[in-house]
């Protein structure tokens, strides 16, 4: 196995070097108003029409009129949707760098990994962009080893996910025990400790209510 | 009188087409300010525009406005529209096709009349400050440093209210949850933030013939001061408690990060603290961790980017786990994306259940691709296995399973549109210490059903699971609205529990779900959604809220 896992390694580590090598590269074709270049405003002014009235308060050129309004999708390109299309301007462009240098990255990009990478990059299999709170948890159990059926459908997912309060999610064990320790704990009558009934509860439980029992 | 179309076309396209030629070239403009059946422009003498010119505007929406130059000044120029009641809104653009060899000229200059007197200019009183000989009067716009610009808070809080309640028996839960994410830029007038993010639970848990739970947390999740970081200030300090910036892969911290990025858009960093334990009560001064990581970019674009780091902690200050991470990310702006990353535990002759060596504790790697037109392709792999450590990162298992568990997925989605269709694939296979197994799933979404931004989700679904094989349907009609959207959906699964008889082995299974939100211009969110669910002889009702507020 420790052989195995070398290899692996090793395999790992010539594709990493090899990214490496690939990544690399000079920066001289880096276009005026990223990083570094210029230091001139968070956007760059250039497109903007000349008359700077129509969207600064005269003579105060950092407070834009109240009246401003901006069609990203069509000056950009880049349609903001959800919380998005209401998020202040400089919540994106401001001075951490180009924005589309984050956008390039993904959500994670702006908005800090509490999955702490163990979900990839694809945000919106549970988020969408119009609130935090996630979505379609029953229907992405279908394509696990667990799926939810009876009153797993509808229990908080920290009673399975300790950790999932705070995005740290570990795959749960689908054995029953794993989770109903203090419930296999309180079965006295009859008493499964004693009796040896401690796993493999299928034999006997429907995975499906509330109820203490049901012996089929 | 009515148009043909391809001749309505023609007339479109031709006082634009009339005017191209190799003796003119395209000046664009915008609009400044506009009333009906004229308008002003940015554009002017200087710009090459004269009295006369034909210009032509293209509002986002309506047909382009044509019309003709009557009045030129230095730099902007008066309109008026063929048709006077139509009007461009400031801001549209246009454009005219102006002769070469006007836009080679220079500007008119007023005559001076002969013998004129020549005044004297006093002598200048303000400085230069840095101008010098060969550089434009009008040198760029200097940018604001972080500290100049003006204190400001923003961020959102929260309510959130989740209910289950079974109509079969006494058993009720219910999760009520209030917080609060916020950042105070320039806090100080030196351009460092202050960050606070805390949350608080209340559980109550009403369990026939258990004890009830009635608990509250709460919950610090961020309180940190953060120096530096930007474009004049490329060493980043953040000091409180935070997840880490640099590498979030190393986890939530009581302590200090440093990172530092370099001229290319490289970047590296090290971090000393202690790691509170991912749960609700956030324990923390028991698990001390020192890390440090760099980070390969291809450009500044940062589409491709290569970071390796390592981890060491130590619980209650013995050694504990020694963690080695990558990962990559290739996002080029056509073509195949590559997100991965790995978690490598080192173990020593003291980690029993392991053995010495290096092993993959955790990795997942996602290749996929959105093509023209939106249809998209992803394939993803992951692996997950108990690290052995003292730590607590999850709920403690035997030293069976910490040898053994493990799970691996490998999944396949695909989307596809045709004309107002989507057509949606999954299919993934699984394998774990016990057994492996498998899913599929085929999807239709079709728009613009029964009302304008009206949606119907249709999908049937299989699977093989660990403890049961099952096939449903699901269904869902979603109309988005100006202000929020609606939906209601419904599924059907039918389960094949695995280890009973052939009359005890079948459940079906229905499940039903309304939902709305709305939100407001205003930054004011709330959705609220009720969930009805019926298996066996048993029916739950579920009930959800959330309201915030952004700031």
């Amino acid at each position: 196995m420790n052989g195995t896992l070398r290899k692996l390694g090793l395999a790992l580590l010539g594709c990493g070097l090899l990214a490496t090598a690939c990544a690399i590269r000079g920066s001289e074709s880096v276009p005026r108003h990223m990083w570094w270049a210029g230091l001139g405003p968070v956007l760059p002014h250039d497109s903007f029409p000349a008359d700077c009235s129509l969207c600064h308060v005269s003579n105060e050129w950092q407070t834009l009129k109240p009246e401003f309004a901006y069609d990203h999708e069509q000056e950009t390109g880049y349609a903001l949707r959800g919380a998005h299309a209401r998020a202040l301007c400089l919540r994106c462009h401001n001075d951490r760098g180009p924005a589309g240098s984050f956008a390039a990255q993904g959500c994670a990009g702006c908005h800090a990994d509490l999955h702490r990478g163990g979900f990839g990059n694809e945000c919106t299999r549970c988020h969408q962009e119009t609130s935090w709170e996630p979505f379609g948890m029953v229907e992405l159990h279908d394509h696990t080893r667990l799926p939810l059926t009876g009153v797993h459908a509808v229990t908080q997912c920290w009673r399975c996910h300790p950790g999932g309060e705070v995005g740290k999610f570990v795959p749960a064990d689908p054995e029953c025990s794993s989770c109903h320790a203090s419930d296999l704990a309180r079965a006295t009558v009859p008493n499964h400790a004693g009796l040896g009934w401690v796993d493999h509860c299928g034999r006997c439980h429907l995975p499906t209510t509330w109820q203490q029992a049901e012996i089929h | 009188m009515r148009l043909h179309p391809l001749c309505a076309l023609a007339l479109l396209l031709l006082p634009v087409a009339a005017q191209e030629s190799a003796d003119t070239e395209k000046l664009e403009l915008r609009v400044v300010d506009g009333q009906a059946g004229r308008a002003t422009l940015d554009r002017g003498r200087v710009d090459g525009l004269r009295a006369g010119d034909r210009i032509v505007l293209r509002p986002r929406e309506g047909l382009p406005i044509e019309g003709r130059v009557t009045d030129v000044g230095e730099r902007s120029a008066s309109v008026e529209f063929d048709d006077a009641a139509r009007i461009a809104a400031p801001g549209t653009r246009g454009e005219a096709w102006v002769p070469r060899a006007r836009r080679a000229e220079a500007p008119p200059v007023q005559p001076v009349e002969p013998g004129a007197p020549v005044l004297e200019h006093p002598a200048w009183s303000q400085p230069d400050s840095g101008w010098q000989k060969g550089m434009p009067l009008l040198t760029e716009v200097p940018a604001l440093h972080p500290g100049q610009r003006s204190p400001a808070v923003h961020g959102r809080w929260y309510v959130i209210a989740d209910h289950v309640v079974d109509l079969d028996s006494d058993y009720s839960y219910g999760l009520d949850r209030a917080g609060i994410d916020s950042t105070w830029s320039n806090a100080f007038g030196n351009g460092a933030e202050l960050n606070l993010g805390v949350e608080t639970n209340w559980r109550n848990a009403v369990v026939p013939d258990a004890d009830d739970t009635h608990e509250t947390y709460v919950r610090l999740d961020r309180l940190s001061y953060v120096l530096g970081g930007d474009r004049f200030v490329p060493r980043r300090v953040e000091i409180g408690r935070f997840l880490q910036y640099g590498m979030p892969e190393l986890g939530v911290l009581d302590g200090i990060e440093v990172s530092t990025r370099v001229p290319g858009g490289n970047s590296y960093g090290a971090s000393l603290g202690y790691m509170p334990e991912p749960n609700a009560g956030q324990e923390s001064f028991r698990d001390l961790q020192v890390a440090g990581w760099y980070r390969w970019v291809g450009d500044e674009t940062e589409r491709s980017a290569l970071q390796v780091g390592a981890q060491q902690s130590y619980h209650d200050y013995s050694n504990d786990r020694q963690l080695i991470l990558a990962r990559v990310d290739l996002a080029p702006q056509k073509g195949w994306d590559l997100h991965g990353a790995v978690w490598v535990d080192y173990y020593t002759a003291s980690d029993a259940a392991k053995g010495a060596g290096f092993e993959l504790t955790q990795g997942i790697l996602s290749i996929g691709r959105v093509f023209e037109g939106g249809s998209s392709l992803t394939l993803t792999g992951t692996h997950v296995s108990f690290p052995e450590m003292e730590r607590w990162e999850f709920v403690p298992v035997s030293a069976a399973q910490l040898a053994d568990d493990h799970v691996e997925r490998i999944a396949l989605r695909a989307r596809q549109k045709t004309g107002r269709v989507w057509l949606r694939e999954e299919a993934g296979i699984w394998t774990d210490q016990d057994g492996q197994g498998g899913d599929g799933e085929l999807g239709f979404e079709f728009e613009r059903v029964f009302f304008e931004g009206c949606h119907l989700q249709l999908a049937g679904y299989g699977a093989d699971s660990a403890t049961s094989a099952l096939w449903g349907l699901r269904g869902a009609l979603q109309r988005q609205l100006e202000e929020g959207s609606w939906e209601l959906g419904y599924q059907f699964a039918q389960y094949d529990f695995t280890g009973f008889t052939d009359a005890n082995d079948q459940l079906p299974q229905h499940r039903l779900r309304l939902s709305r939100e709305f939100h407001t211009a205003s930054g004011w969110s709330f959705s609220a959604h009720g969930e009805w669910l019926h298996f066996a002889n048993d029916d739950s009702l579920a009930a959800g809220l959330y309201l915030q507020k952004s700031f």
